[in-house]
This record gives C-alpha cells, structure tokens and sequence, in this order.
C-alpha cells in the first residue's frame, strides 16, 4: 500500500498547497463552509423556534424520491458508459504498473467516497429549511445528507459491477436495464395499490410514500427507511436496515472482485470519457455541453440567416438553440419549469385548501420563487460563459461591449419568453389576475438579468473557476445580495399596503431594481473582453 | 507589420515572456522557435490579445487589442476550438458575418475547396477530427483576408496534403504581401518557408537571424539554433555520442 498511500497523501497535501497559492480560490471556500455550517446552526435554532410544523410525510417522499432518482439515474448511465472511480493519470501510471488491482480497487473506492461526499453537500443549503418546516435536529440533518451520500456512493459500486457483468451484451444489458426500472416500477405500484384502496388523495400517496412497503426497495428504501427510524429514535430498525445496506454493498464488491479481477478495461472507456468533459469544462465548455459531443445532432436547417458584426454572436446563438432544442428560447427547460409549477403550486394549493384560503395571487408567487430558482440553475452555464473560452469573442473586430451585449442577449430573452409562457398557463389554471401574471413574468425576466450579470461579475473578478459547484453557491451568495433590495421593497409594499393597492403593483420595485441593478453591472463591466484573458 | 516592444507576460512569479522585442515586416515569414515551454505560444497569444501583458504590441500601426487591428490579423491557434453545434459552412458565415466580408460565401467555398473541407460542408464542429478541426481553424482564420497572421504550431495534426497546401499558402499571401508569424517547435517543417527567426528560450528572445545571415555563415536552421540554444551545432543528441 506504500505507493498507493503516499499518491493519496501527496495528493491531498498539493491541494492544500495549491490552495493556499489561491487566495480568491481559498476566501470562496471558506465563505462557502461559514455557508454550510451557518445554514446548520441558524436550521436547529430556528427548529425549535418554529410554531408551525409541516407533514414528516412530505420530507419522507421527497427523500425517497431523490434517493430512487439518484440511484436509478447513476446505474442508467453506468449501464450504458460503465463507472469509474478513476482519472487518467490512474489509468496511465497505476493500472500499468505492479501494484495489485485490488488495492488500486479500494484506492478508487476512497478517492470516489470523498468526491461523492463533496457533491453532496449542495444538500446542506437546504437543511435550514427542512429544518425549520419538519422540526429535525441537526443530527437528523446530517443522517439524512450521510445517506444520500451513501446511496450515491453505492449506485457508483454497483454501475461497475453491473457493467462488467453485462460486458456490453446486449441481452444482458436488456435484462439489466429491466432491473433497474423495476426499482420506480415498483415504488409506482405501492402508489398504485393505495390509490385502488383510498382512491386520489393526496393523504393516501403521501401515506403510502412514507409507508414501511417502500423501505423494502433495495438501497433506495433501506437508506430511507433507516434515516426516518434514526429521526424516530427507532435504532433498531434503523440498525437492522443498514446491516442489510452494508451486506448488499460488501457483497457488491466482493462479486466485483470476483467475478472479473481485470476491471481495467471495463472502467478505461468511462475513464476516458470523464477526462474528455473534464478537459471540455477546462476549456470552459459545460458538462452537459461536453456531453452534447456524444448526443446526435440532426442537421436540418442550416445558416445563420443574420447578424452583422457583433449581432452575429446573437444569431450565433439562436441557432445553437434550435440545434438543441427545436426551437429558439423554448425548449426542455421551459417544460420542466412549468410542470415543477404546477404540481408543486396544486399540491400547496390543495394542502391548505381546508385551512386557509390560497389565493391565485399567492401561488402565481410561489411560481415565480420555483421558477427563479430552476431558470437560476439554467443559467449558471448560459452560452455566454461559453464564448468567454473559444477565441472568436475576443478577436472579432467589434467594441467589446456590443460584443458583450450581443453575446448575452439569449440568456436575458430566454427568461422573459419562459415567464410569458409560464405565468399565461398558471394564471389560465388558477385563474389570476392577467395583470399579476405580467408583473410575474417581468419579475422572472428582469431576475434573469440579474442572474447574467452576477455571472459577467464574476468573470470580471475570478475569471473561470473550475468547481462548478463552488460557482453555483457563490452565484447564489451574490445573487442573494443584489436582488434583496428590491424584494424587501416589493415585501414591503406586499405587508403594508397589499388590500389597499392591486397586487401586480407589488412586483414593480423587484423589477425595476433588478433591471438597473443588471444594467449598472453590465456598465461596470463593460471592457470584461478587453481585460479577460481567454483561459488557456 | 508586426511590431512587438518589450512584451513581458507573467504568471505569479514565472516570466512567461520577458521583454520580448521584434518586428516582422510586409511579405515576410517569421518563425518563432524554441524549446517547449520557450514561452512561443504565450508570446502568440498576446500578440493575438488572448492574454493580459506589459509592452506594447502593433498590428498594422495599431495597438493589438484595438478594432483596427483586430480587422487585420488573423489567429490560427495551438488547439483548434469549432463551435460544436455549428456546421463547418456555418463557421464560415459566422465569421464572414462577424468579421463584415462582404463577399464571404464564394471566398468561403474557395478556402473550403483548397483545404479539402468542400465535402464536409454539413458536418457539424464536433463530428471533426482533430486534422479537420485544424483546416477548419486555419479556414475561418483566414476568411477575412488578414493583412497579418499568426500561426500557433499550425502543421500539428494536418495531414500531408494538408501540410503542403498550408505551405503553398503561406507562399502565396507572403507573396502577397501579409506578415506572416509562425510559432513551432518542428524546425524541419519552416525550413523551407522562413524569412526571419526569432528564437526563444526561458522566456526571452536569445537570438533574432534573418535566412540571409545564417545563410552567409554556412549554417542551417537546425545548427543555428542548436548554437543558439545549447552552445553546440549538433544538438544534444550528437554531443552525448561524442563524449561517449
């Protein structure tokens, strides 16, 4: 193990170093740990202040199904790609020198452990929240982040092993893939089972979500199961779930061993992979646009059909949308923000239909927060930060801000065009006010403004940092800081004068703070393009 | 003409360059040599305007990161970058429209025709391999019909034909007239095109010949730069054999 633990030694010891070598870099994770530790500490003070509490039911069938999303898409995309715990330089120098596979094995285990556990702290920026509404300690917090952590870690093990067992036969692939989709089959039967027994309420799912059937679901439900024992105080069971847990996953690895000692090709092609989207993220492009490389693209209708100058980024840009999704500033995201919408908004409308009256206003509301904080996420990666690292935006012959300004005009229409859509379907639903749905849309649309800004900020002053995460969460920090003038100003105006005045009004100062606090960043950065320099 | 005046480029305390000058002129072709992390591609990329730096740098009397001088270079870089989602026809109307070529469509088709792209119209930037992204590249960089190009290891990649259309084109807009400034390490593959050497080590120019001079002193490229770089003609290689 002696080359082995001083590669994991050294390797920790160089990303220390390295860090401290980034000041910005280092201030960002600190700010981003007070974050966390924060968002835990103010969640157990504010449990226990907390009058009302929310359904346990709720949290049980949310943490189900992101534990059954989890698992289910890793062991789909394991299946297809294979798993792997490894870089390139592991598959350059360890898997070609002497060191035993095996040990190489548990080197991956431990490298891919640690990564997972970083991956899901993002858990950690709800936990005020679900503590606050469901009164759960800190510690139940923590079970709750550990077993996510543990389900993701354990569909990593079992994509490979899966993988190597399937050997890419397509029978075998078939039956494998017929498994895994019993896994939500099944979940969808106990719902099934319950709506035949109480028919379509939401009691009854709810119920049956939290019931004890589901927790027979492998991995998904034990880990589920055990957490809500530990929060029940029941340790008992709680043990004997992740008994059951630690046995499926040692005898994962041990049939991994077993059954195929010469695991370096199964993993090479995944390896390989995950390196081609690391050095396309290196290179600034996305993930997901990394993955666009493997995705087949019909080419139907070609051209750009516009754009002079600096416009042509603009145009550039429209059909690179089309290629992706059809058509121009609608597409899957517009769909996915809408359905989220509306089944969260009918599911609030119809939890406090008895308690209190939900107004048309009050939901269009909670859309336009699920609908600011899905169109944030769309955002982080816009295809302006993707021009910032190919050369054409910096040698084209045009004043940098009409470059810039070009360059970002998607990604500010994009929001307005899915507000417009979003806010004419839920006000058709819940049958608003057309004049809140407008204010609604504006909100969403001046929010993404200010969303772009944030990110041209951040270019302005980090340039490209590589840890996506980290950039969500310090997008999310300054975002907080910038938009928060206008909301407590549109707050205001919502608790002092709401009966007196039209609701629609409510939403003005939000907009207009948004629009110029966005348009003063784009001014302060105006020569982004001059002074960037294009990451190499 | 190419004008660069104490260029100095650092990364913390690593000068990448530093206080690089020289000049290339109108209808000549200058190579920028040295040895791997000599700084070449740095010095390219600043020049291009890719990179922050201390010094002054000149495109046709501009200063290289002005609209005037960016009308009249073009880059040719180390790594090609085509748009993924962009049709190879597409890139080129994307910089014909960028760049304002009038008359982008028939000079596009002739580029396209000459670097054997013409059949590969319809593909897309990331169906490419590496030696046709690199055409591509080269293509689009030369589509606004620079008046100075900047070539970064541009012969990494290509294939034969490839190579030998890049020549001959290096040929024929020096002829006419373009400075051109070549930045590699494969001495062989500028031997027969250079007008001018600059050649790089640790960061600085440690020497600047013309194919004239080292001409009349009865040396060749390969030798000059060897004397240059490591106080031997021979290379490393031959004096090793002779202290054996």
């Amino acid at each position: 193990m002696n080359a082995i633990g001083y590669l994991m030694r050294k390797e920790i010891k160089n990303g220390f170093k390295e860090l401290l070598h980034k000041p910005a870099k280092l201030v960002l994770y600190i700010v981003v740990t007070a974050f966390f530790v924060v968002m835990l500490i103010e969640g157990a003070f504010s449990a226990s202040a907390r009058q009302y509490e929310m359904d346990i039911r709720y949290l049980q069938a949310g943490y189900l199904a992101l534990l059954i999303f989890f698992l289910c898409s890793n062991l789909y995309a394991g299946l297809q790609r294979g798993a792997t715990f490894f870089s390139m330089s592991d598959v350059n120098y360890l898997f070609v020198s002497p060191l035993s596979s095996k040990r190489i094995l548990i080197y991956g285990l431990i490298k891919q452990m640690g990564s997972t556990i970083i991956a899901m702290l993002f858990m950690v920026c709800y936990s005020a929240t679900l503590m606050q509404n469901f009164s759960i300690s800190t510690a139940d917090m923590l079970a709750m982040i550990f077993g996510v952590i543990l389900v993701a870690f354990s569909a990593q093990v079992l994509s490979l092993l899966l993988y190597s067992v399937t050997n890419q036969d397509d029978r075998k692939v078939q039956i494998a893939r017929g498994i895994i989709t019993m896994i939500p089959v099944c979940a969808a039967l106990v719902l099934l089972f319950a709506y035949w027994q109480s028919g379509l309420s939401l009691d009854a799912m709810l119920t049956a979500m939290a019931g004890p059937q589901m927790e027979w679901i492998p991995i998904a439900g034990w880990i589920k199961g055990a957490v809500f024992a530990l929060i029940g105080k029941n340790f008992f069971y709680a043990m004997i779930l992740i008994g059951i847990f630690v046995l499926a996953l040692l005898g994962i690895v041990i049939a991994f061993i077993k059954s195929d000692a010469d695991y370096y090709e199964d993993v090479l092609d995944m390896t390989e992979h995950n390196y081609a989207i690391q050095r396309a993220a290196k290179s600034g492009r996305t993930s997901a646009n990394a993955a666009l490389r493997s995705r087949k693209i019909r080419v139907n209708k070609t051209g750009l059909n516009g754009g002079w100058g600096a416009s042509t980024f603009f145009y550039k840009h429209v059909l690179e949308m089309c290629r992706k999704d059809r058509l121009p500033f609608v597409g899957k995201s517009t769909v996915a923000c809408l359905a989220i919408c509306l089944i969260v908004s009918k599911i609030i409308e119809t939890n406090f239909a008895g308690e209190e009256d939900m107004s048309s206003g009050m939901l269009m509301m909670i859309c336009l927060i699920i609908a600011g904080y899905v169109e944030y996420f769309m955002q982080v990666s816009g295809p302006w930060t993707l021009e910032l690292v190919k050369p054409y935006i910096y040698l084209v012959p045009e004043k940098p801000l009409k470059k810039l300004l070009w360059a970002v005009l998607t990604s500010i229409i994009k929001p307005f065009v899915d507000g417009v859509i979003l806010f004419t379907v839920v006000c058709a639903v819940f049958r608003g006010n057309p004049l809140t749905a407008v204010s609604c849309a504006l909100c969403l649309g001046t929010l993404g403004m200010a969303f772009i800004s944030v990110s041209v900020l951040s270019e302005r002053l980090f340039g490209r940092v590589q840890n996506k995460g980290l950039i969500v969460i310090f997008y999310l920090l300054v975002l907080m800081v910038i938009v928060l003038p206008g909301v407590i100003a549109s707050a205001y105006l919502t608790s002092q004068f709401l009966p007196k005045i039209p609701g629609w009004v409510c939403g003005l100062p939000a907009i207009f703070w948004n629009a110029l606090v966005s348009i003063g960043i784009f001014a302060a950065c105006r020569n982004i393009l001059e002074n960037t320099e294009m990451e190499l | 003409m190419l004008e660069v005046s104490h260029l100095t480029k650092q990364y913390k305390k690593l000068k990448a360059n530093d206080d690089i000058s020289f000049t290339v002129y109108p209808g000549e072709i200058a190579v920028l040599i040295g040895p791997n992390g000599a700084g070449k591609s740095t010095a390219i990329k600043c020049i291009a305007g890719l990179l922050r730096f201390h010094g002054n740098i000149t495109v046709c009397g501009n200063p290289n990161k002005s609209t005037e001088a960016k009308k009249c270079f073009g880059y040719i870089p180390e790594l090609p970058a085509p748009i993924e989602m962009l049709t190879v026809e597409e890139h080129m109307e994307f910089i014909g429209r960028a760049y304002r070529v009038e008359n982008w469509k028939e000079k596009s088709d002739h580029l396209l025709e000459r670097l054997e792209l013409s059949d590969k119209r319809q593909k897309l930037g990331k169906e490419l391999s590496k030696g046709m992204q690199q055409k591509l590249s080269i293509a689009c960089a030369l589509l606004p019909s620079p008046k100075v190009i900047l070539l970064d290891e541009p012969l990494i990649g290509l294939d034969p034909h490839a190579i030998k259309e890049l020549k001959m084109m290096m040929q024929e807009l020096k002829q006419a007239g373009c400075t051109i400034l070549v930045s590699t390490h494969m001495l062989d593959s500028v031997s027969e095109l250079w007008d001018r050497a600059l050649i790089m080590m640790n960061g600085k120019i440690a020497a600047i010949r013309t194919r004239k001079e080292v001409e009349e002193s009865g040396e060749n490229l390969e030798e000059t730069f060897f004397q240059i770089t490591e106080g031997n003609p021979q290379g490393p290689q031959e004096d090793e054999e002779e202290k054996a």
